[in-house]
């Protein structure tokens, strides 16, 4: 069952840090997003920044073992946040990029809400994996920051790929 | 010491690959940048459909095409002009030879000039114009079909002008090659009359 609940936290943290990755290359499709949501342009640039490292944060506080309550508080925050922007979303009709993996994944509203059952469950399990060590921790996230990095290569492959073509084919050599 | 270490160890491996993810990202990214300004400058190697205005639903030899293409199920007729670089990238990868189902008309600025171009890329023009092989003027043409753009590539089915789009490089010449099939029946029998 620990290593479950291991598997489960361990998703939750390679979500986190596509997440955080991903806007910090968009900070300004999230503010744009922040701007949105409340009204006030100084506050979401402020806040936008302070997203990413929020999640930056919580996967660090479960790497180096911080108390298991303040990383299941802080995942359960998150994801909590990230349900109440989607709700609001749908309340105000509003028709908001999500940014929540830079800006090209779709639109705030039902899936962030959906999703809070599945970050509460990482959170849970926050609480119940106190027997893996740092070690164990530290050997899951670099295996995370290589799985990250192969779907990340690969896309780029493509694109390499698909413009190698168009320049071969229209040009030649 | 060395068991304390290897967290750290870890922990560098995945700071490199954060760092690799970024970098891949940004390559990702500048890939989309260059085809978006393809796409933008009409630099991208896809046919665009042109239309056949009065020649649609047309039979090939009203449009001075060879009469043969009247009676084919399913055939392509290219059209490769003398000074076009594209057109004589193509002629040049047929090497002499044309696929089955195409008809390949060379335009030049006289028909000779055509068939001297043809010539020169291997192609044997001692059947030009009873075959699949057609050397034109660019006057001739303009004046029938009134052909602007080259490569060009006109679809027949059933003896009609369907449709006609550019092709844009090499690779979408070949793409466009159709399949094309026919039956080879034997001998017709005479029809047998049920009376003595």
């Amino acid at each position: 069952m620990p290593a479950l609940w291991g598997g489960v936290v361990a998703v939750s943290c390679g979500v986190l840090l596509w997440s955080a990755l991903d806007k910090l290359g968009n900070r300004s499709d999230l503010a744009r997003t922040l701007a949105a949501l409340t009204g006030h342009t100084t506050l979401a640039n402020a806040l936008a920044p302070a997203v990413p490292c929020l999640e930056f944060v919580a996967v660090l506080l479960i790497v180096f073992r911080a108390p298991s309550v303040v990383s299941a508080t802080l995942l359960a925050f998150l994801g909590t946040t990230f349900a109440l922007a989607g709700a609001w979303a749908l309340r105000t009709h509003q028709v908001l990029p999500c940014a929540c993996f830079g800006a090209r994944h779709g639109q705030l509203g039902w899936r962030q809400i959906g999703a809070l059952p599945l970050w509460l469950l990482a959170a849970a399990g926050t609480l119940t994996i106190e027997s893996f060590a740092v070690r164990d921790r530290a050997l899951a996230l670099s295996a995370i920051s290589v799985a990250l990095c192969v779907v990340r290569a690969a896309s780029a492959y493509r694109g390499w790929a698909g413009a190698r073509g168009d320049r071969r084919a229209l040009v030649g050599g | 010491m060395a068991e304390s270490m290897t967290p750290v160890a870890l922990l560098l491996i995945a700071m490199l690959g954060f760092g690799e993810f970024l970098l891949f990202g940004a390559l990702a990214e500048a890939y989309r940048d260059i085809r978006q300004i393809r796409e933008l400058t009409g630099a991208v190697d896809e046919p665009v459909p042109i239309g056949l205005g009065p020649a649609q639903d047309a039979q090939p030899s009203q449009m001075g095409l060879h009469p043969d293409l009247d009676h084919a199920a399913r055939a392509m007729v290219i059209f490769l002009e003398s000074r076009c670089g594209t057109c004589r990238l193509i002629l040049t990868s047929l090497n002499g030879g044309i696929p089955l189902g195409v008809w390949l008309v060379a335009i030049g600025d006289s028909p000779e000039a055509a068939g001297q171009w043809l010539r020169e890329s291997g192609f044997d023009v001692t059947a030009l114009g009873r075959s699949n092989l057609t050397a034109v003027s660019a006057d001739a043409i303009n004046a029938g079909l009134g052909v602007r753009v080259t490569p060009l590539a006109i679809e027949i089915e059933h003896g009609k002008l369907l449709r006609a789009r550019s092709i844009p490089s090499v690779r979408q010449f070949y793409n466009a090659i159709p399949i094309a099939m026919s039956l080879a029946p034997g001998e017709l029998k005479q029809e047998v009359s049920g009376e003595p």
